[in-house]
């Protein structure tokens, strides 16, 4: 294990010199803030998939999860509904000139109001029925508190009667949860068929594979369906830089961006601290928990596992419930990366990816065997190759002949390694 | 219509259809066959017993071309042959019934018979012409099953009797039954025997093995007796009784193993009341009852599939029971669940220590570590420090042999995995210890410094239940011997009371003491 984990950081280190000897814009600030990401995204799947292979098991349902999530937040955010729970009185209306020689309206009302958005509305009642003016906002004018209006005051009187009106969407954090939630579900159902009634994880997930990439077309009508700009400020915090990281060397490399000390300071993504945060806990919970423990016992002999007294279904329904959790995680980050989802296409192989990830990082699909560290080299590896593919001009179509083919020398020589040293015990 | 013509002569022809001659096999630490000779003539039943681990197995797979031996020679009507593979013995007519039957469940009866000689015309299977095949041979052996139902839906009598009708459709002169009536009810092994008697009168020759003496006393013209790998006994016509078997299989000179010292007994830790544990043989087993002391060594003896480890699984939580009640220190223990027993102060060092017994592929201390961990000071943090320490303190009073605690299990000797395997549960600091095969796979040194241990163990007022299917290691050990028969408990006896001879009379089912006539046998079924 400890060899392995060695190996797969070499090979990682061989693929980022050799890429940039062939071409330095490979370490560009721009390319590494992508790899950093994209690493960050596929890596929290990956960990995921490395807890249940670890237990011996497998999810292949992670892209449909990714995918169905996906979609899941935009329907949710997108639900419409609209609030009139407030009532107050005008008080007074005041019009201001600008220096155009438009004009500005402002209404002060009796009561505090909620947060007020452009796009509120004031209903009133006249003679021709219900009238509405529609608002900016609240302005603070001459320090006092003061509502700027679309449309101009000449109907309003003070002591008016009015209805707040708003339109408002679900709260991003709220449909935050609500997926999240959902991904937990989805992984405590295949955890019960798994343990309870003794199915095999292969066929469970398969299922859940088809299932929920179908319930994300059926949901949508096939259609892609896109974030609303309302979104954007909870996007760009989510998708944006936690900090910035300064990278030697890179900036004289890539020659781009030179400066005297050759420093380059790079974003380094939210994202990337939420792999961070991910990382640390599993592996904390690996490797210094009798929980972790328990799962690396019950993947390598559930049977003498249970003998022990090991709680190998609670486990083992654990391992599937946070695969599915980081999953439909992924599935949020991603559809805030891509704005969009494609629920036909959105996601897709994403399951084989986590898992080639995971063997390169060390993991067995015997089970009882992996650490943390190595599946994120996994992913790292996986990105660079894909990354260096795009930076040396191959043709994109090798993309998959090449990752497939750094798997299988991977696997062949750690087999190698581990038939020399055998025989030398021996 | 037989296949066979009836026997010419009511004499003994001069040779014997198979004639076994002197054979050997040796396996690592056992010789399982020495020198072993037996002769089998046409049309006879020729009965095989012997304790468990005889060599009445390696003999069959020797006669059935599964084991090659080391010396020894085998001879078919006088002529010498050698089988290097199954399909040798099958071309010479050999067929043996394995005891957990040999057939595939997804497949019919009438493709089960034919599985690997279908008959074929073109080769396209000829299904008709392989269902009347089967037909016919099914009725000669009184099996009623359709040749198209299929295998899944047939009991396990059933399937017996389609073992049989494959033996006989392969024109099998020679068969031979490893068990058959094991999981058989009375009528069945009644129809079983049957079957048996046909054949022999077809002049087919059966090899019969049982545990079962009075189907033996039954059936059988000759016994043979193995022990230790050695013909020593033959009988045949009515010198077939039960206790001239039980004593041939049982007569050899013993050596001591351990010299057990009982120390003065405690309180009363381990009851068990009417236990019944679900058992293959029979679906309404007797009940189990007895009581434990602390510092009390209590042996369980019987014959392989007697349920004695069965029994030590109901008691620790692995299995269902139908009924009854364990008591630890006067608390009743939940059935069906581990954990509880293990709270409750059980522990099991289970038979098939790579199984179900050992992480091999882990650490010394992981593996001593696994069990305790949820009453460790830091749960649920590892502490690595306690780890070290606990496990260098088992590993030093265990005296295991490893370079390091962090080796791996599978680098270790059988004995020293076995240590582990046993610290594992001695750091739970048990009540009762329950033991299955407590030196099995183990070299003789380890095996007494594990008999040391539990020594100790007892001593210091630990209650200690163990199986064995060794003999001697349970007359050395154990101050008190339960003897299972079918599931249930056949008698107990006492230290003064135990010999090998009294214990197999046990084993086999005879419960009552004293002189036992063929005739008048008192059982435990």
């Amino acid at each position: 294990m400890q060899l392995k984990n060695v190996g797969i950081f070499v090979l990682l280190v061989a693929i980022v010199v050799i890429a940039t000897l062939i071409n330095g814009t490979f370490v560009d600030p721009a390319n590494l803030k992508t790899l950093v990401r994209d690493t960050s995204l596929y890596g929290l799947i990956s960990i995921g998939v490395a807890l249940v292979i670890m237990t011996g098991g497998i999810d292949l349902s992670i892209g449909s999860v990714i995918a169905l999530c996906g979609v899941m937040l935009v329907q949710v955010i997108n639900i419409r509904y609209e609030k009139t729970d407030f009532e107050t009185k005008i008080t007074d209306t005041r019009t201001e000139d600008n220096a155009d020689g438009t004009k500005r309206y402002f209404l002060s009302i009796a009561d505090s109001p909620p947060p007020l958005q452009d796009g509120d509305r004031l209903v009133y009642r006249s003679t021709t029925g219900e009238s509405a003016i529609n608002l900016r906002g609240e302005v603070t004018l001459e320090n006092a508190a003061w509502i700027e209006s679309r449309d101009s005051l000449r109907l309003v009187r003070p002591g008016m009667k009015v209805t707040l009106s708003q339109i408002r969407y679900t709260q991003p954090l709220v449909a935050c949860a609500i997926v999240l939630g959902f991904a937990a579900l989805v992984g405590l159902v295949h955890g019960l068929l798994i343990t309870k009634l003794h199915l095999q994880p292969f066929v469970v997930t398969l299922c859940g594979l088809l299932i929920y990439r179908g319930l994300a077309r059926v949901w949508t009508g096939d259609d892609q369906v896109g974030l609303l700009s309302a979104l954007s400020s909870f996007k760009s915090v989510v998708t944006g830089a936690a900090f910035e990281l300064p990278i030697p060397l890179i900036g004289r490399i890539s020659g781009a961006n030179e400066s005297s000390s050759g420093l380059v300071w790079i974003d380094f993504p939210v994202t990337g601290v939420l792999l961070a945060v991910v990382a640390l806990a599993a592996w904390l919970f690996l490797g210094r928990t009798i929980w972790g423990r328990y799962l690396l016992a019950t993947g390598e002999n559930e049977q003498a596992a249970r003998y022990s007294g090991v709680p190998t279904d609670a486990i083992v329904i654990f391992a599937y419930v946070a695969c599915s959790l980081l999953a439909g995680l992924a599935g949020i980050l991603f559809t805030l990366e891509w704005n969009s989802v494609q629920p036909n296409s959105s996601g897709s192989f994403y399951e084989l990816y986590a898992i080639a990830a995971a063997v390169l990082g060390g993991c067995s699909l015997r089970g009882g065997r992996g650490a943390v560290i190595g599946v994120i080299a996994g992913a790292a590896v996986m990105r660079c190759l894909y990354k260096a593919i795009v930076v040396l001009g191959i043709p994109q179509q090798w993309e998959m002949v090449i990752i497939g083919a750094a798997l299988m020398m991977s696997v062949v020589v750690d087999e190698v390694l581990r038939r020399y040293q055998a025989s030398r015990r021996l | 219509m037989n296949i066979f013509p009836p026997a010419a002569e009511t004499e003994m022809p001069p040779t014997p259809r198979l004639e076994v001659v002197g054979v050997s096999k040796a396996y690592p630490g056992v010789r399982a066959l020495d020198n072993v000779s037996l002769q089998l003539r046409a049309g006879e039943v020729l009965a095989l017993v012997g304790e468990n681990g005889a060599g009445k197995s390696t003999l069959m797979k020797v006669l059935a071309g599964i084991v090659v031996p080391d010396s020894g020679s085998l001879k078919l009507e006088g002529h010498e042959v050698i089988f290097r593979s199954p399909h040798d013995a099958m071309q010479a007519r050999i067929a043996l019934i394995h005891q957990e039957l040999n057939l595939h469940e997804e497949l019919s009866v009438a493709e089960n018979l034919f599985l690997g000689r279908e008959i074929h015309r073109w080769g396209w299977a000829d299904r008709h012409r392989m269902q009347e095949r089967a037909a016919e041979a099914l009725q000669r052996v009184g099996c009623d099953a359709a040749p198209n139902a299929s295998l899944a839906s047939l009991s396990v009598a059933s399937r017996q009797l389609v073992e049989v009708a494959r033996a006989i459709s392969c024109n099998a002169n020679v068969v031979i039954m490893d068990e058959p009536t094991s999981s058989l009810t009375t009528p069945e092994a009644e129809n079983l025997f049957e079957v048996v008697q046909a054949l022999a009168a077809d002049s087919v020759s059966v090899i019969y093995i049982s545990h079962r003496l009075g189907e033996i006393v039954r059936l059988a013209d000759r016994v043979e007796v193995l022990r230790d790998g050695r013909n020593v006994g033959s009988m045949r016509g009515n010198e077939i009784h039960h206790d001239a078997m039980v004593s041939a299989m049982v007569g050899r000179e013993t050596n001591k193993l351990f010299d057990r010292r009982q120390p003065p007994l405690g309180e009363t830790r381990l009851v068990v009341d009417s236990l019944q544990v679900p058992h293959q043989a029979t679906s309404n087993t007797r009940p189990v009852s007895f009581d434990v002391r602390a510092g009390e060594v209590v042996g369980i003896a019987g014959l392989v599939g007697s349920g004695r480890s069965e029994l030590l699984e109901a008691l620790f939580g692995l299995r269902e029971v139908k009924s009854g009640t364990v008591r630890v220190d006067g608390k009743v223990i939940p059935s069906g669940n581990v954990r509880a027993a293990m709270a409750g102060g059980l522990a099991l060092v289970t038979e098939d220590r790579k199984a179900t017994g050992l992480l091999v592929q882990s650490s010394v201390c992981d593996n001593i570590t696994l069990a305790s961990l949820a009453s460790a000071p830091k749960s649920p943090w590892l502490d690595r420090k306690w780890q070290s320490n606990v496990c260098g303190d088992l590993i030093e009073r265990l005296r295991v042999k490893t370079a390091s605690q962090l080796t791996t299990v599978a680098s270790l000797s059988g004995g020293n995995q076995q240590k582990v395997a046993l610290a594992k549960w001695l750091m739970r600091e048990p009540r009762v210890l329950l033991l299955d095969e407590p030196t099995r796979g183990v070299d003789i040194g380890a095996k007494q410094e594990i008999y040391d241990v539990l020594q100790q163990l007892s001593e210091q007022g630990l209650a200690i239940v163990f199986v064995s299917s060794e003999m001697e290691e349970v007359l050395a050990l154990a101050d008190r011997v339960l003897v299972l028969h079918e599931g249930g408990l056949c008698g107990e006896l006492s230290r003064d009371e135990m010999s090998e001879e009294a214990v197999m009379r046990l084993a086999v089912g005879i419960s009552g003491s004293g002189i036992s006539t063929n005739h008048a046998v008192e059982t435990c079924n």
